[in-house]
């Protein structure tokens, strides 16, 4: 095993990194921007090293930084986390170069399965159901043809996308130019590949995934699928395994597919298959994602496999300890993501610096998050600051307990989408299960909160309070008694 | 203490007093009754009525924003002297020029024109990126760029002024 484990990440998935080390006895190294020198997760490693500036790319995605503190640390392993370098071949191989074990796939099989058009071409070859679309770059007069053949709406996809960066939905011809000009923009910004692809946009269909762990001996398991159908902007919201329109023999089916591209790609170690699953139960497979996902929560709530902990023992050499029989899910669980948006005016982010936060706890609650007061959220990073997950026998049970819980969730110096996810609980079509992945879009709008008038007069009393405090005491033109003063 | 708290675009009136070391507040004709826990910090708790609340605060001058049930209502509470100072001296003329400020917070990530630049209505001026999208920030009328007020890579916070067009 590792002596010691350096995580190249920051926020709430650095702090998951270092607890999975922490029990495993790897010392840990965390590294941090400027505006993270103060950020929980630091205090959280057995040694900490500045990277640079804020800015991602003066920080996070400095390769060479990063590979330097390493060695300088002496650390064996480097863990990624999701985004920043997590799906970045040249980091794997570069951790490779420099002796030192990279928790995650090989470079080429990151390369091959990573690349949404390689992965579409490597999926049709091996009859394996894709969107139809161009697995190729293409440009305006191409998508546009294909538009003309396949019918608008379109979609134009980042090949090294993930996240909904460098994606857009062209409804009609005049929105091409501009949308295909972002997308490109986009894509190259957060990738550094401005190559865009395009398919034809299925209409209201699930979002279905299937989380496998393949040891690189041959051995690949899969641990059942996430629905991850609530989204905005391609940003996942909500996340739940299992998925109400995934019975046992679907689930075997999927399963058994993302197995087969595990082996095709020659992965290693946690990936995720990404599936459209159409109201007719035809699934359609996307991409693979080669690493360890945000929604990860979920899987291990039902599972109960620790997927960081297995990250680290595959990359370590171990072999996986389980047959796929052996794995038997159980129960209902729900993520909510809790970004610094405000809901209420089109999820605009909301930055500044949190005052207090109380999370929710009790039993079956997980709150994975780097909050602690005085925490500042910046521009520079993701806006999500929390994954509350709630586990239960089943689904209308999980429900009621991510309720209670978001009851209990209180941040205050940002504005979060926590009232957001209090109505979609409680939304009647969500509890049926009745959602596709336009269901925000076209079927859910936040209604306006109450509760201003309550606010209006709990601020008037704080002012009274506050000014009266600021008062001097024999200024006061009627002392309270002692009695008084007691009381309050 | 007589106070005007505007909250989400409605303004109320409210008298705020002690008896017997509790606060009733008039609000408009209604009286309702206030006690406010003893703790200090943030996320505080009261009885408003009869109802108990579990709220979270925040004080920047004159603005409060209470959280509650997971919402954040922004109150600014105004001092009804100093509103009609205010108001006497209000004058404001009609604007020569559109001032375009920040929608969002983010990233200046591309500037596209210069300063005295012809521009178009709808015509990208510049990108700004935040969190993770890049959104495009058009002219609002056919003019001249008149000052660009920001550089590439610079944070930006919500309604700070990005360019002007003349």
């Amino acid at each position: 095993m590792f002596r010691k484990l350096l995580v190249a990440n920051r926020g709430e998935i650095a702090l998951r990194v270092l607890r999975a080390c922490r029990e495993m006895g790897i010392a840990t190294a965390a590294v941090y921007s400027e505006a993270d020198r103060w950020a929980h997760y630091v205090s959280q490693a057995d040694e900490a090293h500045l990277l640079g500036p804020p800015p991602a790319r003066e920080s996070y995605l400095r390769i060479d930084r990063i590979i330097e503190i390493a060695k300088k640390a002496r650390a064996d392993a480097i863990h990624p986390g999701y985004g920043f370098l997590a799906e970045n071949a040249d980091f794997s191989k570069a951790c490779g170069d420099a002796g030192i074990r990279f928790v995650g796939p090989p470079p080429d099989a990151i390369r091959r399965a990573g690349n949404k058009i390689e992965a579409r071409k490597m999926a049709e070859a091996n009859g394996i159901p894709v969107v139809p679309g161009l697995s190729r770059a293409v440009t305006e007069s191409e998508a546009a043809d294909f538009a003309r053949r396949h019918r608008f709406p379109i979609l134009l996809k980042a090949a090294g996308g993930g996240g909904g960066r460098g994606m857009r939905v062209v409804r009609d011809a005049p929105e091409l130019p501009r949308a295909l000009r972002e997308a490109s923009s986009e894509a190259q910004s957060a990738f550094g590949d401005p190559t865009v692809f395009v398919e034809k946009y299925v209409e209201k269909p699930r979002h279905v995934e299937i989380q496998i762990l393949a040891d690189g001996r041959g051995a690949v398991v899969h641990l059942g699928e996430r629905e991850c159908s609530i989204q905005r902007r391609h940003q996942k919201l909500v996340e739940e395994s299992p998925s109400v329109a995934v019975d046992d023999a679907l689930r075997e089916r999927m399963g058994e597919t993302a197995k087969k591209i595990a082996k095709l790609v020659g992965y290693r170690n946690a990936g995720t298959c990404e599936f459209l699953l159409d109201a007719k139960g035809n699934f359609f497979f996307l991409e693979v994602n080669t690493r360890l996902q945000v929604e990860h929560p979920v899987t291990e709530m039902v599972t109960g496999i620790d997927l960081v902990k297995q990250q680290i023992a595959i990359a370590a050499g171990e072999r996986l300890p389980w047959k796929q029989e052996e794995i038997r899910p159980r129960g209902h669980a729900i993520e909510a993501r809790i970004c610094a948006e405000d809901p209420f005016h089109g999820f605009a982010p909301s930055i500044g610096e949190i005052a207090g936060v109380r999370c929710p706890a009790g039993p079956f609650v997980r709150v994975d998050t780097d909050l602690v007061p005085r925490s500042r959220v910046s521009v520079y990073y993701d806006s999500m600051i929390a994954k509350l997950i709630a586990w239960a026998p089943d689904r209308a049970q999980a429900i009621e307990r991510m309720v209670r819980a978001l009851r209990e969730f209180k941040v205050v110096g940002v504005r979060t989408t926590v009232p957001f996810h209090l109505q979609l609980f409680q939304d009647r079509r969500f509890r049926a299960g009745r959602i596709h992945t336009r269901f925000l879009e076209t079927e859910f709008e936040p209604r306006p909160p109450g509760g201003a008038l309550d606010a209006a007069v709990l601020a008037a009393a704080l002012e009274f309070r506050r000014r009266e405090s600021a008062t001097p005491r024999y200024a006061s033109p009627r002392p309270l008694s002692a009695w008084k003063r007691e009381l309050r | 203490m007589r106070t005007f708290a505007r909250v989400e675009g409605g303004e109320v009136e409210i008298a705020v007093s002690e008896e017997a070391g509790r606060l009733v507040l008039l609000v408009g004709e209604k009286a309702v009754e206030i006690a406010l826990d003893d703790q200090k910090g943030p996320i505080r708790s009261a009885f408003i009525g009869g109802r108990l609340v579990e709220f979270g605060w925040t004080r920047d001058d004159g603005t409060y924003r209470i959280l509650l049930d997971g919402v954040v209502h922004e109150v600014v509470l105004r001092d009804p002297r100093a509103e009609s100072i205010a108001r006497s001296a209000a004058a404001a003329a009609p604007a020569a020029h559109a001032e375009v400020r920040a929608p969002i917070p983010g990233l200046i990530k591309r500037v596209l024109l210069r300063e005295g630049d012809p521009v178009k209505r709808d015509q990208a001026v510049l990108h700004l990126n935040a969190m993770k999208l890049e959104n495009e920030i058009a002219s609002p009328r056919d003019g001249t760029i008149r000052s660009i007020e920001v550089r590439e890579g610079q944070a930006v916070e919500k309604g700070q002024a990005l360019f002007v067009v003349a």
